[in-house]
């Protein structure tokens, strides 16, 4: 009993953080209390105030707004990440496990290679040969994380095939196709679902790193990652800058990774 | 000496790890002589192998109460220090579980496993002596080529060969007791009964006193002189096993018995 | 001997494809590497003469074959923007990622398992409750902001280290591990907490299990049980998290390195990614993957070491 409340304990204060995430990026594509490019030499270095939640920048720019926007492009990269890693582990993963023999020998040791590349490191072969920047973050990312995505479904494939419903939909002559998609992926969502989760947390902290390191999200675009290193420089002026933002990825994962717990235990 | 080995008087057990409590050892009472081998038979449930568990001493856990007595050789066991209790196990009471597959640690030797319990009782004991008891003990259960069984791992062993480890580990010390739990369930029917003679030698052999638990009547029959019949957490018949067997005095005795596939049925 | 032997093939024929695979993707994809080498203002023949000298003309594998020959014995080639061969410019760097690498590691093992088994004892308590809560916290917060947040505590708050202020071992070495403690620390914090998450689990598993009864009814006491039986089996998954966390801690290295200011190979790997400079690039990634597949290798090893029904396992999967 008391194990059972804390699970549901950790899925409620994870649907909390995320969702109160989540509506302050919806709020930032429309709406941000100042323009966050907007440089206002009276406000440098502003501490936090009723005026300026989370204080000013070394140019007098709005902390606040700047996180709003920057988080809205770290969501939209992480999620984008996510959608190529997803769609395209779930069609490789499915494909192999449930047909099985020498294609997922050979996609399976491609696979095996890729996966004990660091992900990053992956990235950055990637970004060094077609350049920097959003589009190709996500798509650096995104082929990075096929790997894992495809091991977990490919890994549930082959339980389900075997399983005697999985049989007896073959006999009645049912197609491949409506087997995979219908009878047997929606079974697999529940470990998807928690493995999404998690990573999307590793898309965030991916992206952050790269960006971090000025080889992700180019100027004028800013994202959490990016903003972090411009805020180390003001970080004894400005502490708050540094602290604001990193604050804002922290709660960013640790939402989804609460529910990732919860979900998977619950 | 005394003659009587253990004696449970009004043994009760309760899990508290529901919203209401369950009570599911009730009043039990029994005793078990010196040399003897005590049957107890009952379905799943029945609370015959948490009675078993209790007097082995593995129920200790903040959400099971025990309430009764339990003394054995002389000594009270259900109240006695986890101290007092851990010279009494593996060295006077010897155990062996239901899952032979489970029950070795899979990342341990066979032979380190076996000489455990000698490691903790005998512990002026050197490794040579250790050496010799195990291999000893790995051969009295019938292992072939037992040296070479020593070095092994569990999973390179079958079901009936870890079985027979596990007896082994249990008989190391010479218990005065050896608690078998449903031992024989996991396995096919022919190590079965290669098994239950197995304990019926090392009874005569070793003058271990053996508590077989199962719910297996016809095994029961062949092993135990006498036969306690547990049902919903209470003892409801208690007598020598011939005695039981031809005339049941309760209704759940007599289905137990009638479920016992009989050989001259014709099977459809 | 047969697994070893096995996963040493494997681990051979790995390398190899990455290799390969990267020069395939650094051969192909930028285009001409003579014309990146010299820039766009430049003659024909000049072009044709420096192709010829950098041997773009001959097949590809023998490039290849070529390339790899000599990266085997530590010619990574000549980067195209600094002129001078490759291994001069990362090989002096390396060491200090490396050793960044191993010390968060060696933090990491050491604090994570006896946290790991503290909280496992006291399952459910209050002390256990805080490292739970903690650890969540500790997951989701990057390395790089934790090594920004200790630049900020420690630097320049209280003061123990010169943010910024790098000195070289063999200048001062009581100054740089006082100076390199810090971001290894950063590097070790989130792993530290994974690792005390994932043992912590796997120890209350595996004292759940048959073979534990089995331990206490011999007479073993708790602390026996512990060490003896449950730890063994409960490390099992975890040294799993740590093989591939090495991987990450030399990529992490990479990144911390421009936290605080360490002249190591990650500067080398940035600049050379912005002015484009391939063979830099190409050399510290095979290095990097190297590191990484010789670990993976070491940790199947030792797996086997720990688990003696791996190999049956394995067998018997492939059937």
């Amino acid at each position: 009993m008391q194990t059972k409340k804390k699970h549901s304990l950790n899925l409620i204060i994870g649907l909390i953080i995320t969702c109160i995430m989540l509506f302050l990026i919806i709020l930032g594509f429309f709406y941000t209390p100042y323009d966050p490019t907007k440089m206002d030499s009276s406000a440098k270095f502003a501490a936090p105030s009723i005026k300026h939640l989370m204080g000013c920048d070394n140019f007098g720019r709005d902390i606040f707004s700047r996180v709003l926007k920057g988080m809205g492009n770290t969501f939209v990269i992480a999620l984008a990440t996510v959608v190529i890693g997803v769609v395209s582990g779930v069609l490789i993963g499915a494909v192999t496990g449930y047909f099985g023999g020498w294609l997922d020998e050979v996609v399976m040791r491609i696979n095996d290679v890729v996966f004990a590349f660091p992900s990053i490191l992956l990235a950055l072969v990637f970004i060094s040969l077609f350049g920097t920047g959003k589009y190709n973050v996500v798509l650096a990312l995104g082929i990075a994380f096929i790997p894992s995505f495809a091991r977990i479904v490919r890994g549930e494939f082959i339980k389900y095939r075997e399983m005697d419903y999985v049989k007896s939909a073959r006999l009645a002559g049912v197609s491949h196709l409506r087997i995979i998609f219908v009878h047997i992926l929606p079974n697999t969502m529940t470990v998807l679902l928690s493995s999404i989760m998690i990573g999307f947390n590793n898309a965030v902290l991916a992206e952050a790193g790269m960006s971090y390191l000025g080889i992700g999200v180019q100027p004028p675009d800013a994202s959490l990652g990016s903003m972090l290193s411009e805020a180390q420089g003001y970080l004894f002026s400005a502490p708050g800058y540094a602290v604001f933002t990193g604050l804002m990825i922290i709660l960013l994962v640790l939402g989804f990774s609460l529910l990732a717990d919860g979900l998977k235990k619950g | 000496m005394d003659d009587i080995l253990l004696d449970i008087k009004n043994l009760n057990i309760e899990f508290h790890d529901h919203d209401a409590p369950e009570h599911v050892v009730k009043n039990v009472n029994m005793v078990l002589k010196r040399g003897e081998i005590l049957g107890i038979v009952g379905e799943s449930g029945s609370g015959k192998s948490l009675t078993a568990m209790a007097i082995a001493g593995l129920l200790r856990r903040h959400d099971i109460t025990t309430d009764g007595r339990i003394i054995f050789d002389g000594k009270e066991l259900l109240g006695a220090k986890r101290s007092e209790l851990r010279k009494i196990q593996g060295n006077d009471i010897g155990v062996i579980f239901q899952e032979p597959m489970t029950s070795l640690n899979p990342t341990k030797r066979i032979g380190w496993q076996v000489e455990e319990s000698l490691r903790i009782h005998r512990p002026e004991m050197d490794k040579a002596q250790r050496y010799r008891l195990a291999v000893e003990s790995l051969k009295s259960v019938e292992l072939d080529e037992p040296e070479r069984i020593y070095g092994k791992y569990p999973h390179e062993l079958s079901g009936g060969m870890r079985q027979r480890v596990m007896i082994a580990s249990a008989m190391i010390c010479e218990p005065k007791l050896l608690i078998a739990d449903e031992p024989t369930t996991a396995l096919d029917v022919t190590i079965q009964m290669q098994i239950v003679k197995l304990l019926q030698r090392l009874n005569r052999e070793k003058k271990t006193s053996i508590l077989f638990i199962s719910h297996d009547l016809s095994l029961v029959k062949r092993l135990c002189g006498r036969i306690l019949v547990m049902h919903d957490g209470r003892v409801v018949e208690e007598g020598a096993s011939e005695e039981i067997f031809t005339d049941p005095k309760q209704d759940y005795t007599r289905k137990l018995i009638d479920a016992i596939p009989k050989l001259e049925k014709p099977e459809i | 001997m047969k697994y070893v032997l096995k996963k040493l093939v494997t681990m051979l024929i790995t390398l190899l494809c990455i290799s390969f695979l990267v020069y395939l993707a650094f051969d192909i994809i930028p285009g001409d590497a003579a014309l990146s080498a010299l820039g766009t203002d430049v003659t024909p023949e000049r072009l044709a003469a420096v192709r010829e000298e950098m041997g773009l003309n001959r097949p590809f594998i023998e490039r290849y074959a070529d390339w790899l020959i000599n990266f085997i014995r530590g010619d990574f080639g000549i980067s195209y923007k600094y002129r001078v061969p490759v291994s001069e410019m990362i090989m002096s760097k390396l060491p200090v990622n490396v050793m960044m690498a191993v010390t968060a590691f060696i933090i990491m093992a050491a604090v994570s398992v006896p946290i790991g088994i503290y909280s496992a004892k006291h399952k459910g308590k209050g002390i256990d409750r805080f490292i739970i809560i903690l650890n969540q916290i500790m997951m989701s917060v990057p390395h790089f902001f934790m090594g920004i947040l200790i630049t900020y505590i420690f630097g320049l708050v209280l003061k123990i280290f010169t943010p910024g202020g790098f000195v070289s071992y063999d200048k001062d070495p009581g100054g740089f591990i006082l100076y390199m403690i810090f971001p290894c620390i950063a590097i070790a914090l989130p792993k530290i907490a994974m690792s005390v998450k994932l043992l912590r689990g796997s120890c209350i598993e595996e004292a759940g299990k048959d073979y534990v009864r089995t331990a206490y009814s011999r007479g073993n006491n708790t602390s026996k049980v512990l060490y003896h039986h449950v730890l063994r089996n409960a490390m099992l998954p975890v040294i799993t998290l740590w093989g591939m966390t090495l991987a990450d801690m030399m990529v992490g290295s990479i990144v911390i390195e421009q936290v605080f200011n360490i002249p190591g190979i990650g500067r080398i790997l940035l600049t050379s990614i912005s002015y484009r400079d391939y063979p830099v690039v190409e050399a510290v990634i095979v290095l990097i993957a190297f590191v990484v597949i010789v670990t993976n290798f070491c940790v199947d090893i030792i797996y086997q070491l720990v688990d003696p029904r791996i190999t049956m396992q394995k067998e018997t999967l492939n059937k």
